[in-house]
């Protein structure tokens, strides 16, 4: 069972004159449980890509199937669109209802669910994704801190327990520790729900923490697709395309041209830790 | 989705229509309108269809674009010819079966309203694509300055204008964002009832008033911090001044005007 | 005496009623001419409260702000206090005025009352200093967030401004938008403006001559990136992270590498790269003279 894009093509006001080619030849697979991380400029192409995975946006050409069913049939749309949750960017922006339990609950609502069901779900998602029900439940949402909130709109989500959850930049215009939350509780659900992720990021360093996959996009096209290893090993590829480096990878650079010798697959932090510390003798 | 408006967008040029002033094609514009609704004879309709044609090629706007702007109003355009066609009992009887009666005439006033509203939406499209939006802004309050004798506040119904006119594709594209996200949610504004689908809108309308509130009082800290304090001693950039294609364009409509009104 | 001088100075949000609190608490900071200063924080310290103070946007309520030596509660003096202070805001989009690129930057100099060919000149002028001039008829929602916040700047410099406050103006861009707007203030401040940078983000601060770490509406850290840097578990308490590369270093540190006040990929590598020659004993002249910095720490 998988997502499957099948040379995907999107443009966005087709026939006007601010016609803009979004996505073009996309063929993609993403399996169960694998961890995605989608890197690439804006405008390349990643929001809209994401956007497809759910059916929400219609490809021009091309298809789009979700464990078999394929998204551009109105009928069967909807159960595709169940398996897939996504989260858009600052999706705090989206919450509306009087208290978080009920907005929290929307989506579940509309599964059409029995009420104990509902109550159960978001209960859950709540302590899923670190938020105190007893505490925050009849709260307003519009009260709650950046951070809060928007663990409140993934607990919308949450609860509607997707196969596949896809994210779009999560962590942006967070605080460092709120970026870290966040990224921990979405490391912390994949292991909780078995769901597989995909998560949009322009953070190297996160996509690097995260990932067991790695997707570049550029130009509305997927440039590179591999391990975060296969992926970093091919550095000049990215720099290419203008695209930043992992800290690691900068300095591990910048000890190659002072003539240290960092093999090519040492890059991560900890790696490099432990790399240095050798080198300098250090006792553990 | 909504993006695919383009009703009231400018298209960048540099013809002869794009170079005249503001003042000139907004009152162009509504002699036109004016002409356009006492006209009543096919053929007329025809010769301001040639010099609505002539208009689009000096342009140098293709003809696609303002057929464009047409389209949401396509259903609209139908409806009204339908309905006139039913609703018109005098003239001659063409057909009269059943509940259709259809008379010559009712035909023909049908044909007048179509034409009308396609060349008024046109029209006012032309001016739009040629036209920035902050510059009819600004012709808009310079053709109005002599209310400010009585003391209507010509300068604050202006710059509510720019402002609104630069935060209409902003909040558009804001609506698209937290439909996408509803729907995300399950959320369905396309089955029902009428109070089902108006129930719906509740989690895009909240949102939206919300982010709509949020922007406002930012945009008013932005504009205090740029020294922003109504109109008094305020200078412009940009002076508007007629040229000579201005005149020119201007006895160009004049004649037209007199000579549509003489022929028909 | 600075050219923004704050003395003592508090904030309190709904006073009088039961929701009331002080999001400034007794600060004191004086802003030299010419520095690049860093207020860091995380959200809710205060930082943004602060901003808002320095233009007169906000007016405290007990103590003092002087803009060049006028009071910001001088009511006479609020243009000038706001053409000397330039106040950039987080969302591009919510500062841009009208519909045309270069309207919007003559907006501000258009309010000031000043002759049109001289706006003409600085508009040209401010757009140059951005890289944005060949897009000086654009429409701002078409451009990225990057171009957005550069026109939100010149819009600014528009106003010829002595001092330049940006409020986590780099927040919401993507990492090539954040290294333009960074890359320009940095230009900024080489031609003589004083630059104030608010940011949540510590190794944004490693640019700047002097940093203020805020917490709970107070002052909590202040010195040199160096100096700040150097108190990594101080900064985890108030919620701030620091660079991974200087998390690194000081696990290095920790584990007996020789101490170093490295702050960048670069400097550490140097470091590193310094300790292995001297210890292989291929030393060169050149390293000694590049290390002499970090060697006397």
């Amino acid at each position: 069972m998988a997502i499957e894009l099948m040379d995907v093509n999107y443009t966005y006001m087709e026939g006007t004159a601010f016609e803009h080619e979004a996505l073009r030849d996309v063929s993609l697979t993403i399996r169960e449980n694998e961890f995605v991380g989608i890197i690439g400029h804006t405008g390349s192409g990643k929001s809209t890509l994401v956007t497809h995975m759910n059916g929400i946006l219609q490809p021009l050409s091309g298809k789009v199937i979700v464990d078999g069913i394929d998204m551009s049939d109105k009928r069967s749309r909807k159960e595709g669109r169940a398996k897939v949750g996504l989260v858009f960017q600052y999706p705090e922006h989206q919450l509306f209802e009087e208290t978080v339990a009920k907005d929290v609950a929307f989506g579940v609502r509309n599964m059409g669910l029995p009420e104990e069901e509902i109550d159960e779900r978001v209960r859950e998602a709540f302590s899923l994704v670190g938020l105190d029900y007893e505490k925050f439940a009849e709260k307003s949402p519009f009260e709650l801190s950046g951070g809060e909130k928007r663990r409140a709109a993934l607990a919308g989500i949450i609860a509607m327990r997707p196969k596949y959850l896809v994210l779009d930049e999560p962590m942006a215009g967070l605080d460092p520790l709120g970026r870290k939350v966040i990224l921990d509780t979405i490391m912390k659900l994949k292991q909780a729900l078995g769901c597989a992720v995909i998560m949009v990021s322009h953070s190297m360093d996160d996509v690097l923490k995260a990932s067991t996959r790695i997707i570049v996009m550029n130009k509305g096209r997927i440039v590179m697709d591999g391990t975060p290893k296969e992926i970093f090993m091919n550095a000049e590829k990215l720099l290419e395309i203008n695209l930043g480096l992992p800290q690691g990878m900068i300095l591990a650079d910048e000890l190659r041209k002072r003539g240290i010798e960092v093999k090519k697959d040492v890059f991560m932090m900890d790696e490099l830790f432990e790399f240095i510390s050798r080198q300098l003798g250090l006792a553990n | 989705m909504l993006k695919d408006i383009t009703l009231g967008r400018y298209f960048p040029g540099d013809s002869v229509v794009h170079r005249l002033d503001p003042r000139t094609k907004l009152l162009i514009t509504i002699a036109y309108m004016v002409i356009l609704f006492l006209v009543d004879e096919l053929w007329v309709f025809a010769l301001i269809a040639v010099f609505m044609y002539l208009a689009t090629l000096a342009a140098q706007i293709p003809i696609r674009y303002i057929l464009h702007s047409l389209r949401p109003l396509r259903w609209i355009l139908i409806i009204m010819f339908v309905l006139n066609i039913f609703m018109i009992k005098t003239g001659r009887p063409l057909v009269d079966w059943w509940i259709f009666y259809i008379t010559d005439e009712s035909i023909l006033r049908a044909l007048f309203i179509i034409a009308r509203l396609v060349l008024l939406i046109a029209g006012t499209s032309l001016m739009t694509l040629t036209t920035t939006p902050i510059a009819l802004t600004d012709a808009i309050e310079s053709l109005m300055k002599p209310l400010k004798l009585v003391k209507f506040p010509v300068h604050e119904l202006a710059m509510m204008m720019t402002i609104a006119l630069r935060f209409i594709p902003t909040l558009l594209d804001e609506t698209d964002r937290i439909m996408k996200a509803q729907l995300a949610r399950g959320a369905d504004f396309e089955t029902g009832g009428l109070i089902k689908r108006a129930k719906a809108m509740i989690p895009i309308l909240i949102p939206l008033f919300v982010s709509a509130f949020k922007r406002a009082d930012e945009l008013a800290y932005a504009m205090d911090s740029r020294c922003y304090h109504g109109g008094i001693g305020r200078t412009r950039m940009k002076i508007m001044k007629y040229s000579r294609i201005d005149i020119y364009a201007g006895l160009v409509m004049v004649v037209f005007c007199v000579g549509i009104i003489l022929i028909s | 005496m600075g050219i923004i001088e704050l003395n003592s100075v508090s904030y309190e949000y709904n006073t009088g009623k039961e929701t009331a609190f002080f999001a400034l608490n007794n600060v004191s900071l004086s802003i030299q001419p010419g520095e690049f200063l860093c207020i860091v924080g995380h959200n809710g310290s205060g930082k943004s409260t602060l901003a808002k103070l320095l233009n007169g946007l906000l007016l405290p309520t007990s103590g003092t702000v002087l803009v060049k030596g006028m009071d910001t509660k001088d009511e006479k003096r609020a243009l000038d206090i706001r053409k000397t202070v330039g106040l950039c805001f987080q969302n591009p989009d919510n500062q841009i005025v009208t519909t045309i690129v270069e309207d919007d930057v003559a907006f501000a100099p258009e309010n000031l009352g000043i002759d049109p060919k001289e706006i003409r000149t600085r508009v040209n002028m401010a757009l140059k200093a951005v890289g944005m001039e060949s897009y000086a008829t654009a429409a701002p929602h078409m451009l990225s967030g990057g171009q957005k916040q550069r026109v939100a700047i010149a819009g600014l410099l528009a106003m010829q401004p002595e001092v330049l406050v940006l409020d986590e103006a780099t927040s919401m861009l993507d990492p090539a938008g954040k290294a333009e707007v960074i890359k320009i203030i940095q230009r900024l401040n080489s031609e003589g403006i004083t630059i104030v940078m608010i940011t949540q983000y510590m190794e944004e601060a490693i640019i700047a001559d002097r940093v203020v770490v805020m917490s709970q509406g107070s002052i909590a850290l202040e010195g040199t990136p160096k100096q700040v840097f150097a108190q990594a578990s101080a900064l985890r308490s108030l919620r701030l992270d620091v660079p991974a590369v200087v998390d690194l270093r000081n696990r290095l540190i920790a584990r007996g590498m020789l101490p170093t006040h490295a702050l960048t990929a670069e400097e550490l590598a140097e470091h590193i790269a310094k300790i292995i020659k001297t210890e292989t004993g291929s030393l060169k002249e050149d390293t000694l003279r590049v290390n002499e910095d970090s060697a006397s720490h």
